[in-house]
């Protein structure tokens, strides 16, 4: 093989190690938030964002995070310029008849308990963002399929979680269990794309992100999931 | 519902092309949304993991089987109705 070849073959080898890094796009650019205070918020915690984006993407593989999911932004619900750092996520999990059989709050409980901590854990492991008071608080937004289509098209139902920052730290700093945390939190429901406005969920201690792996997954080499 | 035919088939052709192939473990591991062999990716992946051997399933894997689009178009809340940029 002349030297060419192998500098084509490196490259392109390259090239396909790059594909393994989660795609930018899942972060808001600074530039696209709208006020000033979100745009340096987005700057100054670039590094931070991109770690948790990098984290949810290699060691969560089940978790899909679509473009422009994660950034300061402005709860619609609040009228000041509130930024509260959120991450959307959509769970993409085995169909489940126990799961099914839920109502709408049961299963929006479920997957609050399952994930909203952990990713709340996640997005303030940066103790300096956890303790800015330019950040007013934080916001998961948690998406599953429906079991059932409309239209032939398949339907996802969304909880939006808002926790603000005193909330948010009783429950990091340990003086709230999540069930008190829950009671605390916003929590705004959505039947595809029909409003279900604010509802009442119970929450309860579930460690299963912590312990769950996808059977075989190897996650990419030099990624090291905690 | 629209497109079934199309993706039937291709399906099935994949079922087809995939017999053989997928150890038990790969039905583990895949089986959790038949969809997953609606394309080609997946013989790519059961052609990497040799019969016998634990499927070694990595990111890029997860990745192209995502891409395919297995559910089409979701109907689901735009961002814009609970959050500001």
């Amino acid at each position: 093989m002349s030297n060419r070849l192998v500098v084509a073959a490196l490259a392109v080898a390259l090239a396909g190690s790059a594909f393994a890094a989660p795609p930018e796009s899942h972060l808001l650019p600074p530039d696209q938030h709208s006020s000033e205070k979100a745009r340096g918020l987005a700057r100054k915690y670039a590094d931070a964002l991109r770690e948790l984006n990098l984290g949810i993407y290699h060691c969560l593989p089940w978790l899909v995070v679509p473009n422009n999911s994660i950034g300061f932004f402005k709860p619609k619900h609040l009228a000041s310029d509130a930024r509260y750092l959120s991450l959307r996520v959509f769970v993409e999990q085995d169909a489940s008849p126990q799961f099914t059989a839920l109502d709408f709050e049961g299963r929006a409980s479920a997957m609050y308990s399952r994930y909203v901590g952990e990713m709340l854990r996640r997005m303030t492991r940066d103790a300096s963002l956890r303790a800015d008071a330019d950040v007013d608080g934080f916001s998961v937004i948690i998406g599953w399929l429906k079991q059932t289509t409309q239209g032939g098209q398949p339907v996802h139902e969304t909880i939006a979680i808002f926790a603000d920052r005193a909330t948010a730290a009783d429950f990091l700093g340990g003086r709230a269990k999540i069930a008190d945390f829950a009671g605390r939190t916003v929590v705004l429901g959505f039947d595809g794309q029909q409003a279900l406005g604010p509802v009442r969920l119970k929450a309860w201690e579930d460690n299963f992100v912590s312990n769950f792996q996808v059977a075989n997954y190897q996650p990419a080499p030099g990624v090291t999931c905690r | 519902m629209r497109g079934t035919t199309p993706r039937a088939l291709l399906l099935g052709a994949a079922l087809l092309g995939a017999t053989g192939c997928a150890t038990g473990e790969e039905w583990e591991v895949w089986k959790s949304n038949p969809a997953h062999f609606a394309s080609g990716e997946h013989l790519k992946f059961s052609m990497k993991n040799r019969e016998g051997k634990p499927a070694a399933v990595s990111r890029d894997d997860v990745e192209h089987a995502r891409q395919q689009n297995w559910f089409g178009k979701a109907i689901t809340v735009r961002q814009e109705e609970i959050l500001e940029q």
